[in-house]
């Protein structure tokens, strides 16, 4: 297999809410290059958790091992996460990773190419014209380009979520409950799509879902949680690897 | 890139963005023009009321006697008078004044007035000029004059038992409005109230033609030049010093004789000087020395102290020359080559003569004498023979060189009508005075007070103003800060009210790895535009409302006047404190809403 992308071991985040704590311990997860890792589990697990983790958005409570590796000027650097500034991991963020947000997280001002091409503005990565119009292609929202969000599906929307996640060819595309919207067969469709993009990419993806089903067939990894309650008031959720 | 984000998104959100803009324009405008009142003419229109020239005037209430210096001393010593004229006895400032066709005649009190008047000025009419007068409203409408007219002022006397008056034309050139006084009352210059009193004092006043006593310039001496044959004793010496009116007695040596004199004595001749100390000496305290050393074969002549003067003929530029005194009795004391009649010349119609150096720069003939004294001016024209021998020193004939030498002392002024120095009048009855504003009235009147002189102000007035002034002030500012308490509120709530909703926003940016500066500036350029919009509309709705008030009370303005308007600098630095305000409301605001994670925020939501 490829070189890791992320790198974890013991880490820990403990959330407190109203006086009830959570926390979500990951024993041990590597992810490589180019792997497709789905995160299953029920709603209040610890998926979301996870994810903000790797999007560099959350600090780890404690960990004895969390790591990014990605390119810097043609050579693979590894980043010691908990170490990272907030500026640093905007930077690393905007330049490596691909979000693709529940309901789309698109901007309701901008036009559905706009949106597509605001994270190859932010990332400073030239995209060539064919390149976006083969992406868009794909996704088969040729016709929707000059659209504002708020007049497109809910799939069509989440095509457009992908495609922001993918211009400026990220090395790893995280993608947070990416169907949980639509359909089954359009959340197969752009299960599908997500996971071709990001194959001819080389990227990894992390995609978290409540669906087993959605992923079981097509995970190199899968990370589960077992969740226990200690006490009335404290809960913790441990990751599996299968 | 933020910037463009920022505006596309105040776009699309026009209809939202457009309230926030009505609502700041909203806040600002009110604020725009009640600052534009305050500074506009309503403030003028405000502190000239209060300052009304009717508070700040100040009039003797007992009739003394103040001569010219002590007017100038006066507001030499205190900058806050800003007018002052002299004015005659109350007595002879009342006149009859007839209109043109004949038909109205009324009497009128005469006030002096002159440049800078604020009564006048200050009720938008101009000082009127000579032979000018401006009449208050009502002596106006009572003599059914407008301006322009001419009117006939007589004022009568009585001489030798008999009624006589005197008689002259004053054109109207301007109408004092009523609220300005409302007596009925004539402002002329000066010397036109001087000529009246001095008609009814029984005085010629030839500029008038008004027949009379003349009041003749008489001439003063510093000193006397006392030419003995032989030296006189200690106690003769003593002598000359006693009841004369001289205090000091000095022999002078040959040079010394020169020096002072301006010509050299015989040397048989013992020379001395008797000066007097401040008080001048009339032609009695020669006479007086005279007496004294009767039997004596003395000679005496009047000595001022060298008088500097300058002449110009015509076509020459002015000389500086010392002027000094000779007379006819020192003929036999000195060889002054003197041309025929220079003694003469007090008859009336013949011209004074001055004797000038030979190798001086003017010409023979006619030319016009002028000496200045502290302020004091006087010009005369004389008759210039050349023939001194030393250089910058002119003579004159004792007498005439006293008249001149008079204006160390007193105003004299040249007559031209009857080709003499007459004396100018000596001290005014009264004033009238306005201080530059009401707070110095008070001031004024304890240190006139304090001179013995009691004045009378409108101190009552002047309290009731000032207290209402304060409270006007006061309610401006309760206002203002009000409306700039509330502006800073409603702006900042307005702009923070906008970043909130924005939140979502902002954090799907900042998942897409802009930096926290980055998404800052998203919000403060949103902030900016807004109320940069907001400015832009708030000011051209000032600008039609300042226009309308403009307009709605232009008749009550003077040309140049706006009752509404404010500067440029209002306007920058108002931009300047709302742009301020926006940034620091909005980055405020981006902050908080940046605070949580950002995925935890998109999912709150």
């Amino acid at each position: 297999m490829n070189e890791p992308v992320y790198r974890l071991r013991d880490v820990e985040k403990i959330r407190t809410k109203g006086g009830a704590s959570f926390t979500l311990r990951v024993p041990e997860l590597v992810i490589h290059r180019g792997e497709f890792c789905s995160v299953v589990g029920p709603s209040g697990c610890g998926k979301s958790t996870l994810l903000d983790l790797l999007a560099l958005v959350l600090d780890p409570s404690r960990s004895s091992c969390f790591s990014i590796t990605v390119a810097q000027n043609q050579t693979m650097k590894e980043w010691d996460i908990p170490r990272l500034s907030e500026n640093d991991a905007a930077r690393i963020r905007r330049r490596n990773i691909g979000y693709v947000l529940q309901n789309g997280g698109l901007l309701p001002f901008l036009t559905v190419r706009e949106n597509i091409m605001i994270s190859a503005d932010i990332s400073g990565r030239p995209v060539a014209r064919k390149e976006f119009d083969t992406l868009v292609g794909f996704l088969g929202l040729d016709d929707q380009l000059n659209k504002k969000p708020q007049y497109l599906s809910g799939g069509q929307r989440q095509r457009v979520a992908v495609a922001r996640a993918l211009i400026h060819h990220p090395a790893i595309i995280l993608a947070d409950e990416p169907t949980a919207a639509v359909d089954y067969p359009t959340a197969l469709d752009i299960r599908d799509e997500l996971k071709h993009l990001a194959h001819a990419l080389g990227a990894a993806v992390v995609m978290v879902t409540h669906d087993r089903s959605l992923v079981d067939a097509i995970s190199d990894v899968q990370v589960q949680f077992e969740v226990t309650r200690k006490a009335s008031r404290e809960t913790l959720a441990t990751t599996t690897v299968k | 890139m933020i910037l463009r984000l920022a505006l596309k998104d105040i776009l699309h959100d026009w209809l939202l963005s457009t309230c926030l803009v009505l609502a700041i324009a909203s806040i600002i405008a009110p604020l725009l023009i009640l600052f534009g009142l305050k500074f506009g003419t309503i403030q003028t229109l405000q502190s000239r009321l209060v300052q009304d020239p009717k508070n700040r005037e100040i009039r003797p209430l007992t009739t003394k006697s103040f001569n010219r210096e002590w007017f100038d001393t006066l507001q030499k010593i205190h900058p806050e008078i800003s007018f002052i004229v002299p004015m005659t006895r109350q007595i002879s400032t009342s006149i009859t004044a007839t209109n043109p066709a004949g038909d109205a005649s009324e009497q009128l009190s005469l006030m002096a007035t002159a440049a800078g008047d604020p009564l006048l000025l200050e009720n938008g009419v101009t000082v009127p000029g000579h032979a000018a007068c401006v009449l208050t409203e009502p002596a106006a409408q009572s003599l059914k004059v407008s301006i322009g007219d001419e009117l006939l002022f007589s004022t009568r006397r009585i001489s030798k038992g008999k009624y006589e008056s005197g008689e002259f034309s004053v054109l109207v050139s301007g109408i004092l409005e009523a609220r300005a006084s409302s007596l009925k009352t004539a402002f002329v210059r000066l010397d036109v109230i001087e000529a009246v009193e001095d008609y009814k004092d029984g005085r010629a006043v030839p500029a008038y033609g008004w027949e009379g006593e003349m009041p003749a310039a008489y001439p003063v001496f510093e000193g006397a030049a006392v030419f003995t044959p032989s030296p006189l004793s200690k106690l003769e010496e003593v002598m000359l010093t006693n009841n004369t009116g001289f205090t000091q007695v000095k022999m002078l040596s040959g040079e010394q004789a020169v020096a002072m004199l301006g010509y050299a004595p015989h040397s048989q001749w013992t020379v001395y000087l008797a000066t007097v100390k401040q008080r001048a000496a009339m032609d009695e305290s020669i006479q007086a020395i005279r007496s004294k050393l009767r039997g004596k074969e003395a000679i005496v002549a009047p000595w001022i102290e060298p008088l500097a003067i300058s002449v110009k003929s015509p076509l020459a530029p002015p000389v500086a020359l010392k002027l000094l005194t000779v007379s006819e009795e020192i003929t036999p004391v000195a060889p002054l080559s003197l041309p025929q009649g220079f003694f003469e010349g007090n008859e009336k119609e013949e011209r004074q003569t001055i004797l000038v150096p030979s190798d001086c720069a003017l010409g023979e003939g006619d030319a016009i004498l002028s000496l200045t004294v502290e302020d004091r001016e006087l010009s005369v024209p004389v008759i210039v023979v050349k023939g001194g021998t030393i250089a910058s020193l002119a003579y004159a004939p004792a007498s005439f060189a006293g008249q001149l030498n008079l204006l160390r002392y007193r105003n004299v002024k040249y007559d031209e009508k009857t080709d003499s120095l007459l004396l100018s009048r000596r001290g005014y009855a009264g004033f009238r005075m306005y201080t530059a504003t009401i707070d110095d009235v008070e001031n004024i009147q304890q240190k006139l007070e304090g001179e013995g002189i009691s004045v009378y102000t409108e101190k009552e007035r002047i309290g009731e103003v000032r207290r209402l002034d304060n409270y006007m002030g006061l309610i401006f500012w309760l206002i203002a800060a009000v409306g700039v308490i509330g502006g800073i509120s409603a702006l900042t709530a307005s702009l923070y009210a906008s970043v909130e909703r924005k939140k979502k926003e902002l954090n799907v940016l900042r998942l897409l790895g802009l930096l926290k500066r980055e998404i800052v500036l998203f919000p403060v350029f949103q902030g900016l535009l807004l109320s940069g919009g907001a400015l832009l509309l708030a000011g051209s709705i000032f600008v039609v409302v300042s226009m309308v008030i403009n307009h709605l009370f232009s008749a009550h303005l003077r040309t140049a006047e706006s009752l509404c308007t404010l500067s440029i600098g209002h306007f920058m630095f108002l931009t300047a404190g709302v742009f301020v305000l926006s940034v620091f409301s909005a980055t405020f605001a981006a902050l908080q809403a940046t605070r949580l994670d950002p995925a935890e925020a998109l999912r709150d939501e």
